[in-house]
């Protein structure tokens, strides 16, 4: 088929949904090519890492402190690596029923229910330095590129739409990537320096608390993406992101106060579910149901941030 | 389908008090090659960006191909944009970026390989293909954009500022470039170089406070289709001066080249000697005329 003026007619993306999924796949493909290639995604990946390395290893130093205090206390040699005693203890009902007593309604159970310290204290970690991952890199994403124009060679191949929600999506595959490597340092790290009775076991409890932490991540993952959208330049987009946090949690901390019987105690019941930190009491359990309806609960607070930097991107100057 | 590759009409862009556009009006004919041309903040840019979507007008409407304003969803593809100092992704290298690209305008993984390799042996960068985007010099770079905007056989290209920032090596090599296209597609470009526009385009459109108050075929808009200037050796006949400027009527029947070559026989008969015959003017003395920047010209007088 020949076009005006003897040139060959040009491929052109059909219309629709299959193109506009198509385009976000690329652009999401493209974001983590890039995140792969630029060095300060790198260094924050390095820095994710690092910090769940860190927390690793100072939780391996905690223990072996808490060992070595025990069996000087008992009189009995200390083993060579730790882990051993603080599994068994806090597995026996000596330490579990004082903590069901204090925390009641069930958290305790959820907490200690087959669960490795191990993999908790990775998810303790994990649930603040991913957010925080999430919300640097997602609030560089597009902001970065306005203000460099850079935004203009997607723009002119795919729709406003197509950009930022494969942005978004690019965006989630990171900080997932980011959880798995998170888990992958704990656990090499753990099972090097501590007695870790059932390895298989441990990994499996890491990639949930992994998942779980991802599940946290998301509303960030939106909130920084949703910044991005409104201004030109990382810096800024990211003064944003974590200003609006830090509202959310203070907004958060002030209506706790009115939740209660009521319209306005239900009303505030529901306002707070819409707000990141509260997902977080309920991503401790094992229970598949409850993290799936918290992890949809995330994903549904990343989407409410990221339509209201939609909002904006959608009709502003680039 | 539409005769007009780029219809805009009435374009309004304020910047708070500043009028960039200021009903902005043209029509750039399918298969032209078609120069942009106006001052520093005449409104050049805001045009095409507003043509390419990127920015939103206050008022007015634009149609590209007969699809209606710049969309993503119809025009990937066909439509190949250049915009000005927009930044490469530097990590990436450009076969990358331009695979990608590829991918996103509708092209399968083969025709994505293909178009890539095209288009970086077009602007002589096939050996640079896999070296990233930070190693390049600023003229490869600028030569890399043009392959994005050529990338995939788009039916119009549009080009803000192709060669700023080209050594003259590199920008004699991409005018051949675009002068290449001229009947393949068509293509918009802005440039401050009047000489270049004049070389590349049969159609000019000249912007000035974000107006156009001339736009046309490139031989209309210098007057090269109805004035001709024959320049004398002296001594002058009898009542010529050292320029005679013969100007046809918007309604004379007479071809230019007949009225010209029946002056020149006047004027032969009359024992005059010539140095020199003009069709028109440059593209450079009728900007300036127009914008009343030349001494001794009174832009309302044309």
């Amino acid at each position: 088929m020949v076009a005006d003026g003897g040139a060959p007619e040009p491929a052109s993306p059909a219309p629709g949904l299959g193109r506009a999924l198509r385009s976000c796949g690329w652009i999401a493909a493209y974001e983590v090519g890039e995140a792969a290639r630029t060095r300060l995604l790198q260094l924050l990946l390095v820095a994710y890492a690092a910090s769940v390395a860190l927390s690793t290893w100072a939780l391996v130093r905690l223990v072996a402190f808490a060992e070595r205090a025990v069996a000087e206390r008992l009189g009995v040699p200390t083993t060579r690596r730790p882990g051993t005693l603080i599994e068994e203890t806090l597995r026996s009902g000596s330490v579990t029923e004082p903590l069901r007593a204090f925390l009641g309604n069930g958290v305790a159970d959820q907490l200690l229910d087959g669960s490795s310290f191990v993999a908790l204290w990775f998810g303790a970690t994990a649930s603040v330095a991913l957010p925080a991952l999430a919300l640097l890199s997602a609030s560089a994403s597009i902001s970065g590129e306005v203000r460099t124009r850079g935004i203009r060679w997607l723009l002119s191949r795919a729709t406003r739409l197509e950009v930022a929600a494969g942005k978004l999506l690019g965006q989630g595959v990171l900080v997932a990537v980011a959880a798995l490597l998170g888990a992958a340092v704990a656990f090499t790290l753990s099972t090097s320096l501590m007695v870790v009775a059932e390895p298989r076991a441990l990994a499996g409890e890491l990639l949930l608390r992994a998942g779980t932490s991802l599940a946290f991540a998301l509303p960030f993952v939106g909130l920084g993406l949703g910044a991005s959208c409104w201004v030109s330049g990382a810096h800024t987009a990211r003064a944003i992101a974590f200003g609006v946090l830090f509202a959310l949690l203070w907004g958060y901390a002030r209506l706790q106060d009115h939740v209660g019987p009521g319209g306005l105690g239900r009303a505030a019941d529901g306002v707070l579910l819409l707000l990141p930190p509260s997902l977080w009491t309920d991503l401790w359990g094992r229970d598949p149901g409850t993290l799936l309806a918290t992890a949809a609960r995330g994903g549904v607070q990343g989407l409410l941030f990221f339509t209201l930097g939609w909002a904006r991107f959608r009709g502003r100057d680039l | 389908m539409s005769a007009a590759a780029l219809r805009a009409e009435g374009l309004v862009k304020r910047y708070r008090r500043t009028r960039a556009l200021d009903g902005f009006s043209v029509v750039v004919p399918r298969g032209s090659v078609c120069g942009l041309v106006g001052p520093n903040g005449a409104g050049k840019t805001t045009f095409l960006s507003v043509v390419a979507g990127f920015v939103a007008p206050d008022a007015g409407t634009v149609d590209l191909l007969g699809l209606g304003p710049f969309d993503a969803a119809r025009h990937a593809g066909r439509v190949g944009i250049l915009p000005q100092d927009a930044e490469l992704p530097l990590a990436s290298t450009p076969r990358q970026l331009l695979g990608v690209w590829g991918r996103l305008q509708g092209m399968g993984a083969a025709a994505a390989g293909r178009a890539v390799s095209v288009a970086l042996e077009a602007v002589l960068l096939a050996d640079r293909a896999d070296q990233r985007v930070a190693t390049l010099s600023h003229g490869m770079r600028r030569r890399l954009t043009v392959a994005a905007a050529l990338l995939g056989d788009p039916e119009l290209v549009i080009l803000d500022e192709p060669t700023s920032g080209l050594d003259p090596v590199q920008a004699a090599h991409l005018r051949q470039r675009i002068a290449a296209e001229r009947g393949r597609r068509t293509v918009l470009l802005s440039s401050h170089n009047l000489a270049e526009v004049e070389s590349l385009c049969d159609h000019v459109v000249m912007v000035e406070a974000g107006r156009c108050p001339r736009q046309g075929p490139l031989r209309q808009v210098t007057g090269a289709d109805r004035d001709v200037r024959v320049r004398l050796v002296p001594p002058f006949p009898a009542g010529r001066a050292e320029v005679v400027r013969l100007r046809l009527a918007v309604d004379d029947p007479r071809c230019l080249e007949r009225a010209t070559t029946e002056l020149l026989a006047e004027l032969l008969a009359e024992g005059a000697t010539i140095a020199e015959v003009h069709q028109g003017d440059s593209l450079e003395r009728r900007f300036l005329e127009g914008a009343g920047r030349l001494e001794g010209t009174d832009p309302a007088s044309d």
